[in-house]
């Protein structure tokens, strides 16, 4: 058996570890390949997001060097997600190749949930050895989540420009080299380091843009063309809410608990949108954007893949909340024909507008 | 009928979605309430219009159509009623669009007028709909266990049953022995002449049987709906995935033409699965149609007609009239 997954932002480096430490035989497609996503796009339904295209392009990619097994995970939820795995499954059987597909239920995701799906990797693993595993590949996404995180906080406020990136770069050529947890640890541990040590600028006052929308394109940096990268280099403080680890947080431990605390996101989005859920994370987009005006952020970005139904339906929502509290909202729509220039052009007048609104009202 | 306040409330209903499929059964509750309804009528092309202005770009056609319709009722009702249809019954669920309808039509329409709504969310609770039943109780002015029987006797069973409003229309399909074109997609689409361009009373002039996805009972819907047969999906999705499978294997279907509007998400997954499956079906032709706003009729006509000839010779009897 050979094992492919599909990538989403930086979880690679946790679900690499642990397949290296359970020893199963896998192969992972490059993180960042234009022509993985080429050939997704090529056999994917036109109006169909852009998730959907770049994870049909990894398992394309993965099949054809060899894999013979697909892990990914749906949930029960409205977003088009839920079936990702039937139409793709059906694309790539009619492309001719044969597999075996193993669906996690991310809606209930449990232990007992893992152990039973991933039996077949955990074999000649003892039991004990394959809940330690599980539970490093959980806090290895925490901590990477946590380093990006702080990348955001040093980046906008470093003296030296680009000092905060190639840290990051030569972190990311690291765990892409470490096997098991061990050693992508000691990596997560020396950028953290590193990370301190860049010198910033005590005096440093940077605009802060919170960033909301849709979970895959917001964690994968590839998709969303790097928003947190670029506009920490124009000097913009962003403050990504969705990520892996929020979502492990809502959905895997969450469910662990016995009594489930309100969430605050979706009890602050009821003044525009009256609903538990309206699909994917429509509900917490709005709710987050809520907030984080009310917190006093200086703007907010929303992101979505073009098409994406849950984002759509938020949209109208964002409008509101910018009138009401005086904070301006963008909304940036990606998709497979969006130029990069033309993005960088947006978020930089958008920052420009924020700093110079920022200079206006400490001035007076 | 007990009362709350004496005003007479007038509820507006705007004709658009699924109003093509539920508009009766909402129209008996209130009657049943005894409240006055005023429908928007038919779609215009001022609706439409108007529609787009007030709605976000990204928004799908139907929805800003709706937007529309809402806003034409602005003077003539109290309260424009558009329902939070989550999901009409067990194992189904609606589009995300239509979760956060009521939502997105009072932000487009900026607080002009109220917007009331039920939320019906079967597959999760019929209690789910309590809160909102009270909020409209105050605002029709009738004591809130009259709502709510009207409601569980009427609107729950109603909105799914076996047979559509739209099954068999008489006056347009009286002759049995033509051939049929299967005319595939949402109500809101394929019902609405001015979204549809006509397209249904096209193919009758021009000599075909038309059949829709809503001529077929519900429960065979169902249970023919590949790959989601008794799993969870897309209501109007379901419709046309199970109508699909039972036209593909019936001789009389000439043809199947798919009316989508541009950029819908339950038509990427439910289109795509019809594209691949007709492929294994030789003998029936198919027609995708993508229309939106800036849609033009006579590229349309053109398609269609195209599409028309090129059907087998063998399957119309008497010669066509031109579309």
């Amino acid at each position: 058996m050979k094992l492919t997954f599909p990538h989403m932002g930086n979880v690679y480096i946790s679900v690499k570890a642990l397949l290296d430490t359970i020893g199963t035989d896998y192969y992972m497609p490059p993180p960042w390949s234009r022509d993985n996503m080429q050939r997704g796009i090529n056999n994917s339904p036109e109006f169909m997001c852009l998730p959907f295209k770049k994870i049909l392009g990894d398992f394309i990619d993965g099949l054809e060097h060899g894999a013979d097994t697909i892990l990914f995970g749906e949930s029960c939820g409205r977003c088009r997600m839920n079936y990702y795995g039937d139409l793709q499954t059906k694309i790539l059987r009619d492309m001719g190749y044969r597999f075996d597909y193993i669906h996690l239920n991310l809606s209930s995701l449990t232990y007992g949930e893992i152990m039973s799906k991933l039996g077949p990797l955990f074999k000649g693993t003892g039991k004990a050895l394959a809940v330690s595993a599980v539970t490093s590949a959980v806090r290895t996404i925490f901590a990477v989540d946590g380093l990006y995180r702080a990348a955001c906080f040093v980046r906008c406020r470093e003296s030296v420009k680009g000092s905060t990136d190639s840290i990051m770069l030569e972190f990311e050529e690291q765990a892409g080299r470490a096997r098991g947890f061990a050693e992508t640890r000691l990596a997560l541990s020396e950028a953290r380091v590193k990370l301190s040590r860049v010198a910033t600028d005590a005096r440093a006052d940077p605009v802060k843009i919170g960033i909301v929308g849709e979970i895959f394109m917001l964690s994968d940096m590839f998709s969303n063309l790097e928003i947190e990268k670029k506009l920490g280099g124009m000097g913009a403080f962003a403050v990504n809410t969705m990520s892996v680890s929020e979502w492990m947080k809502k959905h895997f431990i969450r469910a662990m608990l016995p009594v489930k605390p309100r969430d605050k996101a979706v009890a602050a989005a009821q003044k525009y949108m009256r609903a538990k859920d309206i699909g994917g994370h429509g509900i917490y987009t709005v709710g987050n954007a809520e907030l984080m005006c009310r917190s006093g952020f200086d703007g907010i970005i929303q992101v979505y893949p073009f098409t994406c139904m849950p984002e759509i339906t938020a949209q109208p929502a964002l409008g509101e909340i910018s009138e009401k509290n005086g904070t301006p909202v963008m909304t940036l729509i990606l998709d497979e024909m969006t130029s990069e220039t033309g993005y960088v052009t947006r978020l930089e007048a958008f920052t420009d507008m924020l700093k110079m609104k920022k200079e206006k009202s400490s001035a007076s | 009928m007990s009362r709350l306040h004496d005003k007479d409330v007038t509820v507006g209903m705007p004709d658009g979605l699924m109003s093509f499929e539920h508009r009766r059964v909402w129209e008996k509750f209130f009657a049943a309430l005894g409240v006055k309804t005023v429908s928007s009528g038919k779609t215009t092309n001022d609706i439409i219009r108007y529609g787009v202005s007030l709605c976000s770009n990204e928004t799908c056609l139907p929805v800003k159509v709706l937007a529309g319709h809402a806003a034409s009722l602005c003077g003539k009702a109290d309260c424009i009623f558009v329902p939070r249809c989550m999901s009409v019954c067990k194992g189904e669920k609606s589009c995300p669009k239509l979760c956060g309808l009521p939502d997105v039509i009072r932000l487009s329409l900026k607080n002009k007028v109220p917007v009331t709504g039920v939320t019906v969310d079967l597959d999760t609770s019929v209690k789910e709909s309590g809160k909102s039943l009270s909020a409209l109780s105050e605002t029709i002015g009738r004591e809130k266990r009259s709502v709510e029987s009207a409601f569980l006797r009427i609107v729950v069973p109603g909105l799914a049953a076996e047979n559509s409003p739209n099954a068999f229309i008489p006056e347009l399909n009286v002759e049995k022995e033509k051939p049929v074109i299967a005319v595939l997609g949402h109500p809101y689409m394929i019902f609405d002449e001015l979204l549809s361009m006509e397209l249904i009373k096209k193919l009758i002039s021009a000599g075909y049987r038309v059949l829709t996805p809503y001529d077929i009972k519900r429960s065979v819907r169902r249970a023919n709906a590949r790959p989601f047969a008794g799993r969870s999906f897309y209501e109007t999705g379901l419709d046309i995935l199970g109508a699909f499978n039972v036209f593909r294997k019936m001789d009389i279907v000439a043809g199947m033409v798919y009316l989508t509007p541009f950029a819908c998400g339950v038509d990427s997954i439910a289109a795509e699965f019809v594209e691949r499956g007709i492929r294994e079906e030789p003998r029936k032709p198919f027609l995708k149609l993508t229309v939106d706003e800036h849609s033009g009729e006579s590229g349309f006509d053109t398609r269609l007609e195209a599409f028309l000839d090129m059907l087998p010779a063998g399957s119309l009897n008497e010669k066509r009239q031109s579309v």
